[in-house]
């Protein structure tokens, strides 16, 4: 049994808090420790490493889009209304944390 | 049982704290810090109302209160000759409420960037506009600690990369030339702690950056605490067919970054 804290968010949408490729990078570090369960920082006791799938499509998808954005020349303010909206029906609470993810993950990959 | 006294004196208690009450929303309105600010910053100058020549646009409410973003914009309308001269950004409620004022060069007529909101706040854009006269429009905006919100970056990463600049252009885009300047810096707005030792991290921030298209000055900014971790700005500019854009940003500790490129041709 794996706790895996706020590195790991299931049905509750991720909240991003720091550097979405760090969070990433993580995310296959974390994924070969040998567990048969994980109890996530959000959501109920789920299946290891399968439960970090989800996670770790949303982060991928709002990386991709924001990169996509960036190098088209949309500002901050448009981009954060777009970027990882593609994953809504996967997440609850997804409204209330996107744009701010988004606004982050912006923020970081702008410097690349 | 109560004595008369006590009742007496419940009943005075319970008075006092209704009349405090009723006069509560008496004492939110005489603490707007508006008129103070205005008579501070601008010298008690005149302040028309800027509707239909100008504009600010801003989420109501903050996603994240350390990265708000916020554009000041020109919307002269056509056939009138005025041009914007500078622009002032207030954020009333924040604890040094001038975020950054702008003088600005031909054709900066928007200007974007991301600041930090600590409260619920009237933000004032105060344009100066070539007849001399100030110009004024607010929103409001809901945000919560934005000014101690801690850093995105590490401070190693911070420090490594310490004022390296980036200037992007944006050559034809609507509504016409757009360009963008990004300096690596934490800003440190001087009320957030360090998540390790809980100390304050002391004030540093970018407090001069001036940008020049060949030798035409195009944007001048002088900055405060309000104003983001790594500094950017995106605006409208009229090419005049120099080859080269230069930056020049001061901070707070005297160091000087400069960063120097070459214009996309016009097209």
């Amino acid at each position: 049994m794996l706790f895996a804290g706020d590195l790991l968010f299931v049905q509750h949408v991720p909240v991003l808090d720091g550097s979405v490729r760090g969070w990433l990078k993580t995310i296959e570090d974390l994924a070969r420790i040998p567990a048969t369960s994980v109890v996530p920082g959000h959501g109920g006791v789920s299946d290891w490493p399968d439960a970090l799938a989800a996670e770790r499509t949303y982060l991928q998808r709002l990386e991709s889009d924001c990169r996509d954005l960036i190098k088209r020349g949309m500002p901050l303010a448009q981009a954060a209304d777009i970027a990882g909206t593609s994953q809504k029906s996967n997440w609850e609470l997804f409204d209330e944390y996107n744009k701010r993810n988004a606004t982050a993950a912006y923020s970081e990959l702008e410097w690349e | 049982m109560l004595s008369i006294g006590r009742v007496v004196g419940l009943i005075a208690l319970a008075v006092a704290l209704s009349s405090t009450a009723a006069q509560r929303p008496l004492a939110a309105e005489s603490s707007d810090p508006w008129p103070d600010l205005v008579r501070d910053v601008f010298a008690g100058r005149q302040l028309a109302d800027g509707t239909g020549l100008i504009a600010i646009d801003m989420p109501p409410r903050a996603e994240d209160a350390g990265i708000v973003p916020v554009t000041l914009s020109a919307i002269i309308p056509p056939g009138d000759k005025r041009v914007p001269v500078a622009f002032t950004l207030i954020i009333d409620m924040n604890p040094a409420p001038v975020a950054a004022t702008f003088k600005v060069g031909p054709g900066v007529t928007t200007i974007s960037t991301r600041v930090r909101v600590n409260d619920y706040t009237n933000v004032h854009a105060v344009a100066e506009l070539s007849d001399g006269q100030l110009y004024v429009v607010s929103t409001f905006v809901k945000a919560s600690g934005g000014c101690s919100a801690p850093m995105a970056k590490n401070p190693e990463e911070a420090t490594a990369n310490l004022g390296q600049m980036r200037f992007r252009q944006f050559a034809g885009s609507s509504p016409g030339y757009e360009a963008q300047i990004m300096i690596r810096h934490p800003n440190n707005s001087g009320l957030q702690r360090d998540q390790i030792t809980h100390l304050y991290i002391p004030l540093f921030i970018v407090r001069e950056l001036r940008l020049w298209q060949g030798d035409q000055l195009l944007l001048e900014m002088q900055g405060g605490i309000s104003i983001s971790e790594d500094p950017n700005f995106r605006f409208s500019y009229r090419p005049n067919g120099a080859a080269t854009f230069r930056a020049e940003a001061i901070d707070t500790e005297g160091h000087v970054f400069r960063g120097e490129w070459p214009a996309q041709p016009a097209g």
